[in-house]
């Protein structure tokens, strides 16, 4: 009976601790995974956007990882504890009124999305003040937002 | 008969209560193991820097809500930031430093975000980020910078703000996932006028990190060290912002060492010569800070100029810091007055002023100094204060002094605001060393800085 127990014990507590590690995903369009926590060091292996790494040990802005075959580290910058999102936008939904965000969210006390700022009214109003300037903000962002994909890759490497 | 059903009960309780441990019990030691990994990061780190470097160790938001909210509320600052300075009108200026932007944001660790920079029109060296991925680079920032390397450094510290969400962090504002809720919870849980004012309180926060209180320290020297890393990751040579630093410095140290009075006398000679109401009249640009720091460096000088001006100036400090020099304690009045103006700045923004300033500040002289006031920019506020000389053109020339000087006065802004940029350059420097970050195959230019800044 004794031996049952510590076998169950062992089995189901101490094996899972055993082997239980920290998962961590690549954010970055891509992320160099290093033979030592530096930058200096050889390149162990590259990970993409979204790519799972094991953590093993943590230190000094760099996690040391293991990914497939590859272990070695990576930088923290390039990576976080949760999946990669896709992009987030409010452009479209700014013209939206508070009333409605009220209504929309009538059990979203849980939720950080009804939090709207200024209706588009408050929003003339302020600037119409010249406290702010919404209208400006809006042309900024879609100009940039028009920025092909092309053009930035044409961009970071002209030799091509 | 009744024993055994006993021990058999007894049996299957036993089996029960090992099934509940073994399950509860490697779900709380794993509980442990992840905060200890997290408390672990951080003391490694603690001992290797002064500084901890905290990457997503409070705030990892996986709510789109969240994230939604928080660009909502840095639009709303950003709108703010404009409406004070307005954009720069530049194309493709604008195009080209959001093409620097997205070159660094494939290295960020927010894909989530689209980043968005404007240029600032105005003279003074700074930069902005808010909450959500809004960037904002001054024009006077853009002009001392000598290469890209320079501008995306600019923009790779001010992007780590923001992926770090220190406003947020300061603001003590948690999303639905990020824990409990404080100040965003609150806006979040009503609506109508509540909702309003509270939103509006966290906007008037986070514009205070920005205008005067800054960020921790720590928030600082965190976007310096990761700032270069993510520059240096993008291809960019990552000295360039030490370069930059100490740029700022030299400039500094090389006002230093001039004649402030000769300075001061030569703006003033300036003076366009024309009285508001003239054709060709300009309404002077400028800063009520940059008078005021003129002010503290010029006095005797100007003291000839606008006599006015040196005794309102004294020992005044203040560089949009109205609040700031209150708590110093000013004596004299001259002084009072340019707080006040100062402070009637920050409230309503540039050029906006004067006249309430002056009032708040000096009652007397106002009946000299108003009407010049109104025409000639809040700016002058303080060349207003005693105006000796009460006449509309001096106050005006004193203003176009006010602009030539206002990337001085930006210097000793940072400043305020900053560890030094001493301590900041020798930090980077000892990232550059400490990550092995030094010697790659970096460049200072994808595109054309020079084409697009310097025409």
């Amino acid at each position: 009976m004794k031996r049952l127990f510590f076998s169950l014990v062992f089995s189901v507590v101490i094996i899972p601790i055993a082997f239980a590690s920290q998962n961590i995903y690549v954010q970055s369009k891509s992320a160099k995974i290093m033979s030592d926590p530096s930058f200096k060091s050889e390149i162990a292996g590259k990970a993409k956007r979204g790519d799972a790494l094991s953590v093993t040990e943590t230190g000094k802005g760099w996690y040391k990882v293991e990914f497939g075959s590859i272990t070695g580290w990576v930088n923290k910058l390039n990576v976080s504890k949760t999946p990669p999102m896709n992009k987030v936008s409010v452009i479209d939904k700014a013209g939206e009124s508070i009333e409605l965000k009220a209504r929309r969210r009538s059990s979203a006390v849980t939720s950080a999305a009804a939090a709207r700022g200024l209706s588009e009214k408050d929003r003339e109003r302020k600037s119409s003040e010249g406290d702010a300037d919404f209208n400006s903000l809006r042309k900024l962002e879609n100009m940039t937002r028009q920025i092909p994909e092309e053009d930035v890759e044409k961009f970071n490497n002209p030799e091509k | 008969m009744k024993n055994s059903t006993i021990l058999k009960n007894k049996g299957r309780k036993s089996a029960g209560s090992l099934l509940l441990l073994a399950l509860v019990v490697p779900a709380l030691l794993l509980i442990f193991m992840v905060d200890s990994a997290t408390a672990r990061t951080s003391e490694t780190t603690s001992r290797g820097h002064s500084m901890r470097i905290r990457v997503h160790d409070t705030l990892v938001w996986t709510d789109r809500g969240d994230i939604e909210a928080e660009i909502h509320f840095g639009s709303e600052v950003a709108a703010r930031i404009i409406g004070r300075y307005g954009l720069y009108d530049d194309k493709d200026l604008t195009l080209y430093v959001n093409l620097v932007a997205r070159t660094l944001a494939e290295n960020s660790n927010r894909p989530e975000l689209y980043y968005t920079v404007g240029i600032l029109d105005t003279d003074i060296i700074n930069a902005f980020a808010t909450p959500g991925g809004f960037i904002f680079i001054t024009r006077g920032a853009i002009d001392v910078m000598k290469n890209e390397a320079e501008l995306a450094g600019a923009i790779a510290h001010e992007m780590i703000h923001i992926n770090q969400k220190h406003i947020v962090k300061e603001l003590k504002i948690r999303g639905k996932s990020g824990g409990p809720m404080a100040t965003m919870g609150k806006l979040i849980g009503g609506a109508g006028e509540t909702f309003q004012v509270a939103f509006s309180q966290a906007v008037d926060g986070a514009m205070n990190v920005l205008f005067k209180n800054g960020y921790q320290q720590t928030d600082e020297l965190e976007a310096d060290t990761m700032g270069v890393m993510l520059a240096s990751a993008s291809g960019y040579e990552p000295t360039a912002l030490v370069d930059l630093f100490e740029r700022i410095v030299a400039s500094e140290k090389e006002i230093s060492a001039t004649d402030r009075g000769v300075i001061a006398s030569m703006e003033l000679a300036k003076g366009s010569g024309k009285k508001p109401g003239d054709k060709g009249y300009e309404k002077p640009k400028g800063l009520i800070a940059g008078t005021a720091d003129m002010l503290k460096r010029g006095v005797g000088s100007v003291a000839e100029g606008v006599g006015s001006v040196a005794g309102a100036v004294g020992d005044t400090t203040i560089v949009s810091g109205a609040t700031g020099m209150v708590k110093k304690g000013v004596t004299a009045v001259g002084d009072t007055a340019i707080v006040s103006g100062a402070t009637g700045m920050v409230k309503k923004g540039v050029g906006a002023v004067g006249d309430t300033a002056i009032v708040k500040g000096t009652t007397g002289l106002v009946k000299q100094g108003v009407g010049t006031v109104v025409e000639g920019v809040g700016t002058v506020a303080g060349a207003v204060v005693g105006t000796v000389d009460s006449t509309v053109q001096s106050v005006a020339d004193t203003a176009l002094k006010t602009t030539a000087i206002a990337k001085i006065t930006n210097v000793s802004y940072l400043k305020q605001l900053h560890p030094p940029f001493n301590k900041r350059i020798e930090w980077i420097e000892n990232t550059i060393e400490s990550q092995g970050l030094a010697g790659g195959e970096y460049r200072t230019e994808k595109g054309r800085f020079v084409e697009y800044t310097k025409d």
